[in-house]
């Protein structure tokens, strides 16, 4: 278990809450960022950037209309978010990841998984036709896009000799860049605008065609939680992004290596918004095509030069 | 008593089982009861032996020789080592459960006679116990070919429909082709030992032979094995027959097929090519092959049943593609067992993990399906929808056996499925093959997601259909009978998931016995020291970590911080109708129709399943006329009847008259005789 053992309990509850506290505190900001961003483009002045925290705040005391009493419908928004925070707590942050002695790569991006079930879950429980719509999107969001991130970590994790993210970030330190990290990143960049559902691939939600399809009938703080999840994805696989596939080297203490990351993945919540604001939603058929290309060309190229050592 | 002892009174007590049933069977009830109780004391004895060989010190008792054909070289000889141990639990868990299932289930049938099932269902599992506990490749024959003529029966129970017929034809051609494959095998090693013999033992020998004297001999000795086995196991292309048997048999009998059947494909490949065959290049090739077998099945049999209708059907093509994930660890094990123990091991245990943890999901959603069709009398999922209300504890066993099948943590199917992609990554660095068959792997998981969360929405959410609706959605779960069995499967796969060291080590336990390539291994040297999770160090080096428990409470309390903010601002909620964007939808309008779901996706991949068609056998057209009786003999005569009768019923006019003047004419003709008699 080497370094991953030596973490005492009091530092895996600190770095637990730290992560948690950064994720959930920064989301709204990142979506802020993203809304201005917006506007700036379509040259309107945009909301404040503090607006989804409001507007998460307004949600939780807003009233919650149940279609259909079951529980089901209540696991669905905390499952979501449960997961993400999940998610949160396996991510590294410039801190090493708190529960990375309980789970890897893999436990990783099944957990995003969950989420993304969470959400399929919510959809059926409402029985809208819109939801299943939105939901059987979403699933073939997810099958799409996942498979982009597990070859890029899969990339990191034959370099590496180990699918643990400390082990990863340590060796791609150690080693230097290299070409087969560098192609295996692009392909995770491309692969992030679809992580977070953000246009051109809000396809599952698609807000004028099918009304926010999985969530049509959510309303007040179940629909808070929903979006305090999606704003948190985009930190999470930013932050991944950031650490596995950029070589960053430790620097003097733990507090600069985080602002380092979050200010590397505010540069990337700067493109994602860019490319949010200026692109028309693509067909659920196009986007697959368009991820079935990329896993093809880019992230299993990346993986074949890895496989040979470069 | 020696566990081949309890092996022999088990297989007894079903033979008796069987011949009571058939008597009793003209009462339903006595014969379900009767046969249940059989069950339990032969499942009883088969745990006893399983359990007491498997916690044994030694690798197993020694064998017996019951019986001796003497002039072919052939004995009955059983023996039960840690690996039959391992088979024996499984099938007497299987075997109580699905017996208990099928008591209650089995009312659905009104038409058919108990005896055609009971049993049959009995010496189908006398078949199987007999399969794994033989040390002679006659008696392996005798007894996979019982099981196999007695499963045959059991997917032809509901006779009256053709389709069934149809595919219980095509079950027994496909295994018996394959069984014929496997008898050739069996014959050449048995002509190539000596003195002739048929036994195990001897044909390890033979095989070690062979690979050094002829080599081309044994690759195809060990094809005609492989194609036998995976045959068995619905290892696609030779599985084909396996989605159109299991959704025709009666559910009771699907999930022993699942159970039990099914898996003995993976213990033929298990005895061949680890146990007998000894660790070689040969274990290189075929490792390799039986890998890319694997992962074929996995990627067509999944894909396709994504486009499935039919809840069994949608189910058996998942078995295909969950065979297909045992063979992929398997043969990546047998792949590294000349080279690599550490990984072979690592291989070889996902693998077998993989069919235990199947074993439980994978009986346990047939017994769900089984239910809907008790309830709502179809298992046809664009029929269902809404079922959770009236279903409530068989919607969560649902739930928990998808999300068992498709691999989400912490249930158990993630715990095999983690083992074999750690295995395909790291395995992967020094031989890049494996690599992508773990991501065809990984891939086909998230399908299989796809796949169950349109069985879960389809059948228990959503707006209920027509068909449901007329059911009146009255709480209304089905009987204990068939409650407790899903409900044993479904803490299983939870128990499994949150401590897999548990069952791990007796799969090691199970396998290690079975070649001295893995000797040198052990399973803390590998998984780690700790019951709570998996660690895997192949070079001491950890290489991943998956700790079921830790996730779970971290899980849970992120859900609780996740709850707690939800109800922070105590908001107020309030019960409203489903919002169709101001249309006013009739209820059924509102059904989601699970054909559409996946279209785009399902569209891409169309053409991934060929359906291999029977064959249309022909015969001679004068052999046809004879055997066709009907035509020639009982046809010809009813006709004749009906026309005697026709005439004869001519007379029978109804009117008094008549009769009268029939009685006149008879009078007089009967004084004619008398007269022309006395004169």
């Amino acid at each position: 278990m080497g370094q991953v053992a030596q973490v005492t309990v009091a530092q895996v509850i600190g770095l637990a809450v730290l992560n948690l506290v950064l994720i959930v505190g920064l989301a709204p900001l990142a979506e802020g960022v993203m809304r201005r961003i917006r506007a700036i483009v379509h040259s309107r002045k945009g909301p404040p950037l503090i607006q989804p925290y409001l507007d998460i705040l307004k949600l939780l005391g807003k009233e919650d209309l149940v279609p259909e009493a079951g529980v089901l419908w209540q696991i669905g928004p905390p499952l979501c978010l449960g997961a993400v925070l999940m998610a949160a707590l396996l991510t590294p942050l410039g801190t090493p990841p708190p529960l990375a002695f309980a789970g890897d790569a893999i436990v990783f991006i099944y957990f995003v998984a969950l989420a993304g079930i969470a959400i399929m879950l919510g959809a059926f429980a409402s029985g809208n036709p819109y939801a299943y719509v939105g939901a059987s999107r979403e699933m073939m969001m997810i099958f799409s896009v996942e498979p982009v991130a597990a070859i890029a970590l899969v990339t990191a994790a034959v370099k590496a000799g180990s699918l643990s993210f400390p082990k990863m970030m340590e060796s791609y330190a150690a080693a230097g860049p290299s070409v087969s990290m560098v192609v295996a990143g692009v392909a995770f960049l491309l692969a992030l605008q679809a992580q977070v559902g953000k246009l051109p691939f809000d396809i599952p939600e698609a807000d004028q065609e099918i009304m926010e399809g999985p969530f049509i009938e959510r309303s007040g703080p179940g629909l808070a939680l929903f979006k305090l999840a999606s704003y948190a994805k985009m930190l999470i696989f930013g932050s991944i992004l950031v650490q596995i596939f950029v070589p960053l080297p430790r620097l003097v203490a733990w507090p600069v290596d985080v602002v380092v990351n979050f200010a590397l993945v505010g540069v990337l919540v700067v493109v994602v918004g860019l490319v949010n604001a200026v692109n028309p939603r693509l067909r659920i058929d196009q986007s697959m095509s368009y991820f079935s290309r990329i896993v093809v060309f880019v992230a299993v190229a990346g993986l074949a030069v890895a496989s040979i050592g470069y | 008593m020696t566990p081949v002892q309890a092996v022999m009174h088990a297989v007894a007590v079903l033979a008796i089982g069987a011949a009571v049933t058939a008597i009793v069977s003209r009462s339903r009830t006595a014969s379900a009861y009767l046969a249940l109780l059989f069950v339990a004391v032969a499942s009883g004895l088969a745990l006893w032996a399983g359990g007491a060989s498997l916690t044994g010190a030694e690798s197993g008792s020694a064998p017996a020789t019951v019986a001796v054909v003497s002039g072919i070289g052939a004995s009955l000889t059983l023996a039960v080592d840690r690996f039959t141990a391992f088979f024996l639990l499984i099938i007497g868990v299987m075997a109580f459960l699905s017996t208990l299932y099928s008591t209650s289930y089995m009312r659905i049938y009104q038409r058919e006679h108990a005896a055609r099932y009971y049993p049959m269902l009995l010496l189908f599992f006398a078949g199987v116990i007999g399969v794994v506990s033989v040390r002679d490749w006659f008696f392996f024959f005798v007894f996979w070919e019982f099981m196999t003529i007695c499963s045959y029966f059991l997917v032809i129970f509901d006779k009256e429909d053709p389709t069934i017929l149809r595919a219980g034809f095509k079950y027994i051609v496909v295994t018996h082709v394959a069984a014929i494959f496997m008898l050739i095998a069996a014959l050449v090693l048995w002509h190539t030992s000596e003195p002739h013999s048929f036994s195990f033992a001897s044909s390890a020998q033979a095989m070690g032979a062979l690979g050094r004297s002829s080599p081309i001999v044994l690759h195809v000795l060990l094809a005609l094995w492989l194609i036998g086995f995976a045959t068995k196991a619905g290892i696609l292309p030779f599985g084909d027959w396996l989605p159109d048997a299991y959704p025709a048999a009666p559910t009771g009998a699907t999930a022993a097929f699942a159970g039990t059947m099914t898996k003995l494909g993976i213990y033929g490949l298990l005895r061949v090519f680890v146990d007998l065959l000894p660790a070689s290049e040969f274990s290189v090739v075929w490792g390799l092959v039986i890998a890319a077998l694997g992962t074929g099945s996995i990627f067509v049999g999944t894909i396709t049943a994504l486009s499935q209708d039919d809840a069994k059907r949608l189910m058996s093509f998942h078995v295909i593609g969950q065979m297909g994930y045992m063979f992929l660890g398997i043969g990546m094990g047998i792949y590294f067992l000349p080279t690599q123990p550490t990984l072979a091991l690592v291989g070889i245990l996902a693998g077998t993990f993989h069919l235990l943890n199947h074993v439980c999901y994978k009986s346990l959603l047939f017994c769900t399906a089984g239910s809907l069709r008790l309830r709502a009398g179809t298992q046809a999922l664009h029929e269902m929808g809404g079922l959770a209300r009236v279903l409530p504890l068989t919607a969560v066993m649902a739930a928990i056996g998808s999300l068992s099948i498709a691999g989400v943590p912490p249930f158990n199917g993630f715990a095999s499925k983690w083992l074999i992609y750690q295995l395909s990554v790291i395995g992967g660095i020094g031989f890049p093959l494996l690599l992508l068959f773990g991501l065809v792997a990984f891939f086909i998981s998230l399908v299989t997601l796809a796949s169950f969360l349109k069985y879960l929405g389809a059948a228990f959410f959503g707006q209920p259909s027509d068909h449901v609706a007329a059911l009146q959605g009255k709480r209304n779960d089905v009987p204990g009978g068939m409650q407790a069995p899903q409900v044993v499967l479904g803490l299983a796969c939870v128990a499994f998931g949150l401590f897999p060291m548990l069952p791990l080590t007796a799969v090691y336990r199970a396998i290690t016995p079975l070649t001295t390539a893995l000797s040198g291994t052990t399973l803390a040297g590998t998984l780690g020291t700790s019951v709570l999770g998996l660690t895997f160090t192949p070079d001491g080096v950890a290489a991943g970590v998956w700790y079921p428990l830790a996730s779970a409470i971290a899980l849970a309390i992120c859900v609780a911080i996740s709850y707690g903010i939800a109800r922070m601002a105590q908001a107020p909620s309030r019960v409203v109708p489903v919002w169709y964007c101001g249309v006013d939808l009739p209820q059924r309008l509102g059904h989601f129709h699970p054909h559409g779901m996946y279209e785009p996706f399902r569209r891409a991949f169309e053409r991934v399943y060929v359906k291999i068609g029977t064959p249309k056998t022909a015969y001679p057209t004068t052999l046809v006329k004879i055997f066709d009786v009907d035509t020639w003999l009982y046809g010809p005569l009813v006709k004749a009847g009906g026309r005697v009768a026709e005439r004869f019923s001519r007379s029978h006019v109804g009117i008094p008259q008549w009769y009268l003047v029939w009685q006149v004419v008879g009078m007089v003709l009967v004084l004619v005789v008398l007269f022309s008699v006395m004169r």
